[in-house]
């Protein structure tokens, strides 16, 4: 077999009798960031989740060696396979500190040494998580949500981040910041599948991309490549004007 | 009424009222973390005096042998589920720990029943017994509902609570019992008496409150469990194991709802029947913190003790009509302050 990381084969998920994703089949490298992109609708989030295990499907997933088949969400974040969705899912009604020390959780019987480590370097990531450490979860702006959700999510010490459209409805400026955050992290050898409807920003910062329309792959490659597409940019990107 | 009757009226009614605290916190617990109004949570009362009660007399507390019965349906049924699903050995292995816990704690109470220990011992076995039947039940018949609306699960619990009401009069019959006081001090301050009872009702509530409140305040675990009220999805994310964690939530309501009966039993009669209304009275002070507050709830608690100790030296007849009257204005407060958004999304 090959040295990925995460694969895919011929997964296909329907909602009851509809199907959202059909045979689609992916590989995620380690230590890289692998994106897809495609249109509202084509099933990106659906894919996310069925890898983490929220939703089911059929076809082969393997991750790490090991076959995701029968293994639940929380075996699944215990394998180091971690889920940011596109709605955060934070604990709202709790402090901004213990969102991310439960986010080490599944280190619980590890000396409290290492863990308060972590924080300290989700904190340095995200200093501005810092400040707000004793603010309710619910009381942070979008933008700060998006990063106390990475920072969560960095908590589990991840193998693999899977982030559902983090840019969504942030402003420019944080974009940027989270997307700079997010090659820092491939730097440290996390491996990066990012969903985004984004797709000029997804392809600057990934190594490969997968196009996914209507629930079928219809192109993949590096993700230099399938930004100079013509037909890509064409129907994704627009003209370079345009994008921002 | 004179100044010495208030104030025994005021003991007596903190006395009771911290029970009714210790059953609103359970409930409260039991809410936040599964979502289940909890009506059997009474029912435990019952099961813990009644066990400590045969006990004291050298019986075999016929308590162990509904915990076995549950713990084989679970058996059985996740058997069922794991062969269909094509799941391995791993799960198998999970089943057959629960059943061989269950049978260990059931065979050591069959073997030390006869051999008449300490009150304070055998009101220990009592709550493990009533603690592993609360788990087994969540197991049984809360566990496959997880995803379930809350009123899906609110009939669950009126059907467990109307099968543990009569299983309880098959095991412990008709007649109640009463257990030897567990502290025999008298205490005087001024004009009152204290009976020892009470004092160790009242310090046990706030010890529990106590550790509860550390629990859920300072430790990991706690914090997982809130996380899991708060956000299923966002605590499976992270791998918390919300199964377990309503495991949890009902292994320490049995271990309220079982220590207030063991409290309460030196105090008065208990029948098969009695936790319910007992029960029920927590679950009012539960609404009046709005069934996720807990200090809320807790003081709740004591203004029914304290109502509930006049209006018995009043009106006796009367009592409990007063008392459950006492929601109407409570849930038309909460009508007008909150908004109201309807059942909240299930994940």
């Amino acid at each position: 077999m090959t040295s990925h990381l995460l694969s895919l084969q011929d997964v296909t998920i329907k909602y009851g009798q509809i199907e959202a994703v059909h045979r689609a089949s992916l590989d995620v490298p380690a230590g890289a960031i692998t994106s897809i992109i495609g249109p509202n609708g084509a099933g990106k989030s659906t894919t996310l989740s069925a890898i983490s295990g929220l939703l089911r499907c059929t076809g082969h997933l393997r991750f790490d060696g090991q076959q995701l088949h029968h293994q639940t969400v929380e075996d699944r974040v215990d394998a180091g396979l971690i889920f940011v969705p596109e709605r955060r899912e934070l604990f709202t009604s709790m402090t901004v500190a213990d969102n991310l020390q439960l986010g080490s959780y599944r280190f619980r019987r590890e000396s409290s040494g290492r863990r308060t480590a972590d924080l300290e370097a989700v904190y340095a990531l995200f200093p501005r998580l810092r400040e707000r450490q004793a603010q309710l979860a619910g009381t942070l702006s979008g933008g700060e949500r998006q990063m106390l959700a990475i920072g969560r999510a960095l908590m589990c010490r991840p193998k693999l981040l899977m982030l559902d459209e983090p840019s969504l409805g942030l402003a420019p400026r944080i974009v940027k910041e989270i997307f700079q955050i997010i090659s820092q992290l491939r730097a440290k050898g996390v491996a990066v599948l990012l969903v985004e409807q984004n797709a000029r920003a997804a392809l600057e910062i990934a190594d490969t991309a997968y196009v996914l329309e209507r629930g079928t792959i219809v192109m993949n490659g590096a993700a230099r490549t399938l930004a100079s597409d013509p037909k890509l940019i064409d129907t994704y990107l627009g003209l370079p004007s345009e994008a921002r | 009424m004179n100044g010495n009757i208030a104030l025994l009226l005021i003991q007596d009614g903190l006395t009771v009222g911290a029970i009714y605290a210790l059953l609103a916190v359970a409930l409260v617990l039991v809410f936040t973390v599964t979502r289940i109004i909890f009506i059997p949570q009474g029912e435990f009362v019952s099961f813990g005096a009644l066990t400590l009660a045969a006990l004291q007399t050298g019986q075999v507390p016929k308590t162990i042998w509904l915990l076995i019965a549950l713990a084989c349906l679970v058996a059985v049924r996740d058997s069922v589920r794991c062969i269909r699903s094509g799941e391995g050995l791993r799960a198998a292995r999970g089943i057959l720990v629960n059943v061989v816990v269950s049978f260990v704690v059931c065979g050591l109470v069959y073997v030390l029943a006869p051999l008449q220990f300490p009150l304070w011992a055998d009101a220990i076995i009592s709550v493990v017994v009533v603690v592993f039947i609360g788990i087994t039940l969540y197991r049984l018949a809360f566990e496959p509902l997880q995803s379930a609306s809350i009123l899906v699960l609110l009939i669950a619990a009126v059907g467990v609570h109307l099968a543990l009401t009569g299983l309880g009069l098959a095991m412990f019959g008709a007649e109640g019992s009463r257990t030897p006081p567990m502290f025999d001090f008298q205490g005087q301050l001024g004009p009152l008496q204290i009976g020892g009872q009470s004092i160790a009702i009242f310090v046990s509530a706030s010890v529990a409150m106590a550790a509860l409140s550390f629990f859920f305040g300072a430790t990991l675990g706690g914090k997982a469990l809130r996380a899991t009220a708060a956000n299923r999805v966002g605590a499976r994310l992270l791998g918390i194991r919300t199964a377990r964690a309503g495991t949890l939530a009902f292994g320490l309501a049995a271990a309220l709802g079982a220590a207030s009966g063991v409290l309460i039993s030196p105090l008065s009669t208990i029948y098969y029947d009695t936790g319910f209304l007992i029960g029920l009275k927590g679950f009012i002070a539960a609404v009046i913190g709005g069934l996720v507050s807990y200090p809320l709830a807790a003081v709740g608690a004591l203004a029914i003790g304290l109502l509930e100790s006049f209006t018995t030296f009043e009106t006796s007849k009367l009592k409990d009509v007063i008392v459950f009257a006492l929601i109407l204005p409570v849930l038309l407060l909460v009508s007008f302050t909150h908004r109201s958004s309807g059942e909240e999304q299930n994940n």
